[in-house]
This record gives structure tokens, sequence and C-alpha cells, in this order.
């Protein structure tokens, strides 16, 4: 199993779109995907199944005992699961703070599931649930909107997961990739698209999603835009990105077990 | 406070205060004294003893202001007249804490913002929680809510769910209706495969 954090402590960057997205993708690559919502917004939940701030969700598993198993669901997607998140969410950060091994709670809720991907949807901060969400991956995507703001603190994000590398012994936690978002063709998408190319190296996605109402036309129907608009820029470019990701993060069928300094 | 902008305040106190010649005469020991109040200096001694421009005791200012306050509060209506001229909504609030007498007509209301003629905001409940989690069952929803029941949660799914609904149930073997984004298609074949399914028991 490989897991799969979407992170950006910027907002409006499009990290659940990644996420809805990219999990439709892999799904339609014949493999079989979880979705853990972790984000206060549970803007993931609703786009894959219609629900707003479900209960019991991910929260009552990081912050109560409830077994992670109780709480997923199928959902609009085929082969997408999800371990929907709720508003409570918001607070969890807080609640979570003083608890001893907090980083790991969500790696430990994970312990024996089997699907081949894991996507993590993480809340636009780098509290304790993204350190979690970190925690509990192997692999982190950045999804970057091709912006003016888009660059501005970026920084941060390389910072703590090197941090959380080194303090938690985690030696494959890395960014496996950078993907542009709301791409259109402007001076300013494609001078941050330059700077990006520069920072990133290799690292930077070939793929670039493209600015594109179908994506949220999908979220008003519940469902990814590769099941609304399978042909549209987004669709293709979604689709795209999932094969993308599968060269550069192949998916193992063994179950989750994450180790401090273990690998799958 | 620094000496830069201690000297600055008192030189507003010392400039010499012409009375105007179109002013109410009752008018003017108020704003001498409001001026006076601004103008008083770190020091505490009272600006009229140290600049001479105003000849008025701190004593006689206050029972001049506590003179002005009562004067508001008996009247209601010169303190709403007060309080439009200064457009001060803490002098409106005491004009409105005294029982005003019903001749005093109350301020007009701000007019409501405006939006677009075609605005309509969408609030976004998402799919009934009665619904259950994952993807509805319309065979088990016909059964507890009867096909009027059915009917109306069908309407209130969006075609991701609708599509969902197909897919799970096998209701759709070719996949071709799943892939049409007509949510009213897609109801109407739900709604006919459950009324089937029940005739064929």
């Amino acid at each position: 199993m490989t897991t799969i954090c979407i992170a950006n402590n910027k907002g409006g960057v499009g990290k659940t779109t990644t996420a809805v997205n990219l999990a439709a993708g892999l799904a339609r690559l014949n493999y079989k995907v979880l979705v853990v919502d972790i984000d206060g917004q549970a803007n993931a939940t609703y786009a894959l199944t219609g629900r707003v701030h479900p209960a019991p969700s991910i929260y009552d598993v990081l912050v109560g005992n409830r077994k992670l198993e109780t709480i997923l669901w199928q959902t609009n997607e085929e082969n997408v699961w999800l371990a929907p998140g709720d508003g409570r969410l918001q607070n969890a950060d807080v609640e979570l703070a003083a608890r001893p091994g907090r980083e790991w709670r969500l790696a430990r809720a994970l312990s024996g599931l089997e699907y081949h991907y894991i996507i993590i949807d993480t809340p636009p901060s780098l509290g304790v649930l993204t350190q979690n969400a970190l925690a509990a991956a192997n692999k982190v995507v950045v999804p970057i909107a091709l912006t003016e703001f888009s660059l501005i603190g970026i920084d941060k994000l390389d910072a703590i997961i090197e941090d959380l590398r080194d303090q938690l012994d985690l030696e494959d936690l890395e960014i496996a990739g950078v993907v542009a978002t709301f791409y259109e063709d402007t001076t300013t998408a494609r001078e941050t698209w330059g700077i990006l190319e520069k920072k990133y190296e290799e690292r930077l996605l070939e793929t670039r999603i493209p600015k594109n109402l179908d994506v949220e036309k999908a979220h008003r129907e519940h469902e990814s835009v590769l099941s609304f608009a399978p042909n549209s820029s987004s669709g293709l470019a979604y689709m795209e990105l999932a094969r993308e990701v599968k060269r550069r993060v192949p998916a193992h069928s063994h179950p989750y077990n994450r180790r401090s300094g273990q690998a799958y | 406070m620094s000496q830069r902008t201690r000297t600055r305040t008192t030189g507003v106190a010392a400039r010499p205060t012409k009375p105007s010649s179109d002013q109410p005469s009752q008018a003017q020991p108020a704003e001498q004294a409001a001026k006076a109040t601004k103008s008083e200096p770190a020091s505490g001694a009272p600006p009229a003893a140290a600049t001479g421009a105003l000849p008025l005791h701190p004593d006689a200012l206050a029972r001049a202001l506590r003179a002005v306050a009562s004067e508001l509060e008996r009247d209601p209506a010169l303190a709403e007249r007060v309080a439009q001229a200064i457009n001060a909504p803490a002098a409106s609030e005491t004009a409105r804490a005294v029982p005003a007498p019903s001749a005093v007509a109350p301020a007009p209301e701000p007019a409501p913002p405006t939006v677009g003629r075609n605005f309509r905001p969408r609030i976004v409940t998402g799919v009934d929680e009665a619904l259950g989690p994952g993807v509805p069952d319309p065979f088990a929803l016909r059964e507890r809510l009867g096909e009027p029941g059915l009917r109306e949660a069908l309407a209130s799914l969006r075609l991701g769910s609708l599509r969902a609904i197909l897919r799970e149930h096998q209701l759709d073997p070719s996949g071709a209706l799943s892939k049409l984004n007509d949510a009213e298609k897609l109801r109407a074949h739900i709604l006919k495969a459950v009324k089937a399914a029940r005739k064929g028991r």
C-alpha cells in the first residue's frame, strides 16, 4: 500500500480537488483507493458522497477511540472508499495537542487496512492533523496554484517535512511531486511555472491542471470530474496526473503497516 | 506623553478663542468647555489657569456639562437632533434609553443592501442523513418510505449519487445510461427498476 498526503499550508490551491480526482483517476486504473478526509471543512467528503459533516467520522477515530473500519463508506466513485471528515476536526489540533504520540494516531488507525493507495486530504495548516497525515504517509503531493500568491510560504512545508522526517524517523517521507493547478496561459502562470521548475526540478510533475468550470460542476454533482466530464480539459488532466503519480509512486499490495523508520 | 506632544496640545489650548457672531450664545460655554477638556495638559493644571485664554473654572465646566446632559436626558427630541447633528451613535443610544414621547419619530432605518434580481442563495445541505451512509439503496428505501418517499429521496440526489446507485445495484449493465449527465433519466430508470423488481417477486 502507498499512502499519499496531499498537502500545502496555503488554502485554495486545489488540495481537495486534487485528492478527489487523483483518487478517482487511480481507481480507473483498477486500484482500490481510500480517501481520508482530515480537513475540518470536509469538502472531500461532500464531493465524493454529497454528505455535509456526517458523524461518526475520522474525528471519532483520531480524538475518540473508534475503529477506522467502522466509519468507512463506499463513495459515488467506483473503487473509491472514504473515511469521512466533519466540522469537529477544526478543534482537533487543540484537542490532540497534549496527547502523547499525537502525530501517530492516524498511522495507528490505518494499520492493517488493505488498499492499493490511501490519499489523505489535509487542512490548509501545518498543525497536528497535517503532521498526522505526514507521519502516516510515505509520499507527499503538493498542489500549487499558478497564481501570484502561490509561492509565499511554500518553504514552510518543505521545512516541516524535513523536521518530521528527522524527529519521527520517517526515512521515506518526501515530496513525490508538485502539481500545478488552476493553470491558465497567462504571464503570471508561466513565470510561476518557471520558478517552480527551478525550485523543484524533477519533482515538478509534468501534468498541469487547467482552470476549468467542470471541476466545480462535478463537486456540485457529488462526483469527480472524471465521472462528470471525462473529456473536459480538467478531466483529461486529472487522468494524466493519476498515470504520472502511479509511475512515480507505485502501489504496493501489502497491508498498511507504518512503523518508524521501516518501509511498508 | 512626550514633550513634543504636550507642547502641541498646550498650544491648541493657548490659541485665542474667537467667538462667532452667528452662533447662539448658549452654545459657547459648551464649545469652550470641550476645547478645554481636549487641551488639558499632562501636569493636571487647569488650562484656563495656565494660559488665561479661557476664564472657566473646572467646577463651572462640570456644571455646564451636567446641565447639557440633563437637558438632553429631559428632552429626547433635542437629544435626537444633537445625535443626528454630530452623527454619534452613542448619543442616539442615550436618546433611545429615555422613554420617548409618542410624538418623536424614530430614526429612519437604513435601506437594505440590494442584490441582483436573479440572485438566489443556495444553501448546501447535502444528502439527507436519513438515507444512511454510503451509496443509497433504492430497494430498501422503497420498503421503508414507499414509492412517494423513494421518489422524493431520488429527487434530492444529484448525478454522482444516482450514477453510484445504478452501478452498485447493477441497474445499468451496458453503462450507457450512466454516461448521460441527465439526472431525470437516471431517476426514472431507478424508479422503473425498483417497480419491476417488486412486480417480479
